[in-house]
């Protein structure tokens, strides 16, 4: 028996045999998968890349399982994305990832797409068997499949599933089952055989130019066509298509002036979602760590007798504030899985990709692009999330690279904090041309990027099927959410609390001789030592305060407790209203004057726009390194420090003509 | 005539030929809307952007897509 890889490096067992989910986008295939596999699965990228993939545990029946893997959704096997090469390179894998069995999903109510990319599947030789979804959406559209004709014809099982329904996933399994014990009898029979499996290989192998391989393809197209419409003509019976629901909803949905309208009402119902709903949540979870959880621990403690000692303050002010940094982020995380996936499910997303196109054109993007940005506005870590939204791995990349410099509402009270302490009435004012900054710099950034390292994001034409709406299974909804939610943890659960840690180690540790571990002024730590010598670093940018920089390295943990760092930092009370700093907004206007040589206004904008532009938190960091791995994010890391403190400089060096 | 050109009248039109970039074509293909293919107009999303029918599958093909298809009507 082997356990399901849980991470995409693991080498796999051959005990299981591997069983791929094919089929087009939005035919209902995750939804199957999950109904299928339940909880037990994981969410993994293919091996190499950014592209998502979902394997798990599919019991077949009371002695054998499966491993079944469910790649994303394509149109063709010819690939023109990251997303749809992983799935012909799980069809053509040899060895332990080689497939069994491919279980093709056709859309019973827009088969003919389907059946295309049935034709493909079945010229590799693969045993196939043929799953039929969305026969309640068919029936509605007055489209009815003969499913036993259809297997005759195909000479393989075809059985309709209703993925809303577990009873019809049992003879699923019996088919697969029976395919997989006789993989001879399996092979799909496209009646005319217009090519076999090693002339394709041939002709789709690496050295042949792409226009050749086009020509030959789309002959290969006209010969799949006309099979494909003999047999939807002969196993369909098409009522009349009548204009369905969906067509009057979209008339509304898709409309040049009410689309807009609808699509900004449903994205700031998300941002509200991902900032409000979340927080009694939130607040919920802090409040267990800090009350609960501590007091459990401070009694632990005082019981072996070590709650006065360094012991208390690594446990409290380093381990758990680190879990609660994480906890505090399962809500917003949650609830963002979850309208992603409600969104999806229903449709909606796609009239949504329609609506925005034009916005995201000049970046190669279509609408969806959007969502992750403005729900970035909150918080970024869902934004990273939300990056699933878009279709191929090169966007997303792209969409994750523009996320960070999305200002949420954590950097907003150092923006209030500082603004009030610099432009008094004019604060507002201030905070405002912060969010148009951040603007600027996210489509800057994008275009930048777009133009120099990632040219091959260019925009396709939009041609785009729109599946039918309908309410999505709330089993599914939760068990995507519960999948993703629990990656999250699991990726990022060593990384925050390490980072936290890290931080009240340093700041524990006394270098100059006054104090002992664990009980020494912040001046005189190792994290002090360490603030005075990057503070140099920012001297052109007029706020090279031990200071300020201290609070700084406390904000690529989490940009909330910076106040509470420099108020720590200049041992002062943290102000209740950051709007109204008191003795705290003192000490930085006196700071700051000092170092900027008497333009203290202009290293506050330029200290604004290095917060803008430089790591938004360890949990973002986490939340991006998910969806486009360490690599890219580390370089993103030190692309973004440097961003920050070109700005600054930049920002400096103008303002204090003025300020 | 472009189905760019017969979206401003809306009805039924078969496609007779594409004409677009090969690979562009062999993606038009691929989702059903090459020649032969019937499409219906039905809504507009602003901007050249149309939704249209395929048998039962729906459409968005922005202004450049309905432009390269050349259609001929069905009576």
């Amino acid at each position: 028996m082997s356990e399901v890889a849980g991470d995409a490096g693991a080498v796999l067992t051959k005990t299981d045999p591997v069983v791929l989910l094919v089929g087009n986008a939005n035919v209902g295939k995750s939804t199957l998968f999950n109904s299928l596999t339940g909880a037990r699965q994981h969410a993994v990228n293919a091996p190499g890349t950014t592209v998502h993939l979902a394997r798990g545990r599919w019991k077949l029946n009371d002695d054998t399982s499966a491993l079944l893997v469910d790649l994303p959704g394509t149109t063709s096997l010819l690939p023109r994305s990251p997303d749809e090469q992983v799935v012909l390179d799980a069809l053509t894998a040899s060895d332990a990832e080689a497939p069994d069995l491919v279980i093709v999903v056709l859309d019973a109510s827009t088969p003919a797409r389907g059946l295309y990319l049935l034709a493909q599947v079945a010229e590799r030789g693969v045993p196939v068997v043929v799953a039929l979804t969305m026969g309640d959406v068919a029936e509605r559209h007055g489209v009815v499949i003969n499913t036993g004709m259809l297997a005759d014809r195909l000479g393989v099982p075809v059985v309709a599933v209703d993925a809303r329904s577990r009873g019809r996933a049992e003879s699923l399994a019996t088919a697969v089952s029976a395919a997989l014990e006789a993989p001879a009898d399996g092979r799909a029979r496209i009646a005319v055989s217009w090519i076999d499996a090693d002339e394709l290989r041939a002709l789709q192998s690496a050295d042949r130019p792409l226009a050749e391989v086009i020509e030959t393809e789309t002959t290969l197209a006209e010969a799949r066509f006309a099979w494909q419409h003999e047999v939807l003509d002969e196993v369909i019976t098409s009522v009349e298509a009548r204009r369905s629901w969906t067509d009057r909803l979209d008339r509304v949905a898709i409309h040049p002036v009410a689309g807009p309208l609808i699509f900004l009402a449903a994205m700031w119902g998300v941002f509200i979602a991902t900032t409000r709903l979340a927080a009694p949540m939130q607040e919920l979870f802090d409040s267990f760590v800090t009350g609960p959880l501590t007091s459990v621990v401070d009694t632990v403690l005082t019981w072996v007798g070590l709650e006065t000692t360094w012991v208390r303050g690594l446990l409290v002010d380093g381990l758990l504030a680190g879990v609660g940094t994480l906890l505090t982020f399962i809500p917003v995380l949650a609830v963002m899985y979850v309208l992603l996936a409600v969104m999806e499910d229903s449709g909606y997303l796609a009239r949504a990709a329609v609506v925005a196109d034009k916005a995201m054109r000049p970046l190669g993007l279509d609408g969806r692009a959007l969502l992750p940005l403005l729900v970035g506005f909150g918080c970024n870590v869902p934004a990273f999330a939300a990056t699933r939204a878009l279709p191929n791995a090169r966007q997303r990349i792209l969409v994750s690279l523009m996320t960070p410099y999305v200002t949420c509402t954590a950097r907003l009270t150092v923006y209030i904090l500082l603004a009030s302490i610099f432009f008094g009435s004019n604060a507002g004012t201030v905070v405002f041309a912060m969010y148009c900054a951040s603007v600027t710099l996210v489509i800057g950034m994008g275009l930048a990027i777009r133009w120099t390292v990632m040219r091959d994001v260019v925009r396709q034409p939009l041609v785009l099927q729109l599946p039918p709406y309908h309410a999505p299974a709330p089993r599914t909804v939760a068990l995507r959410t519960w999948t993703q939610v629990r990656g999250f943890l699991r990726e990022a659960a060593g990384i925050i609390t390490i980072t936290t840690m890290v931080v009240w180690v340093l700041a524990a540790i006394p270098v100059t001789g006054s104090g002992t571990f664990g009980n020494t002024p912040v001046q005189d730590s190792a994290y002090g030592r360490m603030a005075s010598t990057i503070a140099p670093v920012f001297a052109p940018a007029g706020f090279d305060s031990p200071e300020v920089a201290g609070s700084l390295i406390t904000g690529f943990v989490a940009k909330e407790v910076v106040v509470a760092s420099l108020a720590q930092s200049y041992a002062l009370a943290e102000p209740d209203d950051v709007a109204a700093p008191g003795s705290l907004g003192e000490a930085i206007r006196a700071d700051l004057d000092q170092t900027s040589g008497g333009h203290g206004p202009a290293a506050a904008l330029a200290l604004m726009m290095f917060v803008l532009a430089y790591t938004a938190c360890m949990s973002a960091v986490a939340a991006q390194a998910r969806e486009i791995g360490w690599k890219l994010t580390n370089i993103n890391i030190v692309l973004q420090l440097v961003v920050a403190w070109v700005l600054a400089v930049g920002t400096f060096s103008i303002a204090r003509i003025w300020l | 005539m472009t189905l760019a050109k017969a979206a401003r009248t809306g009805g039924v039109f078969r496609v007779t030929a594409i004409a677009s970039a090969p690979g562009a074509a062999l993606r038009l293909r691929e989702l059903g809307l090459g020649p032969g293919a019937e499409i219906e107009i039905l809504h507009s999303a602003g901007s050249g952007t149309r939704l249209v029918a395929v048998g039962h599958s729906r459409f968005a093909l922005d202004r450049d897509t309905m432009n390269s298809l050349v259609v001929e009507p069905v009576l």
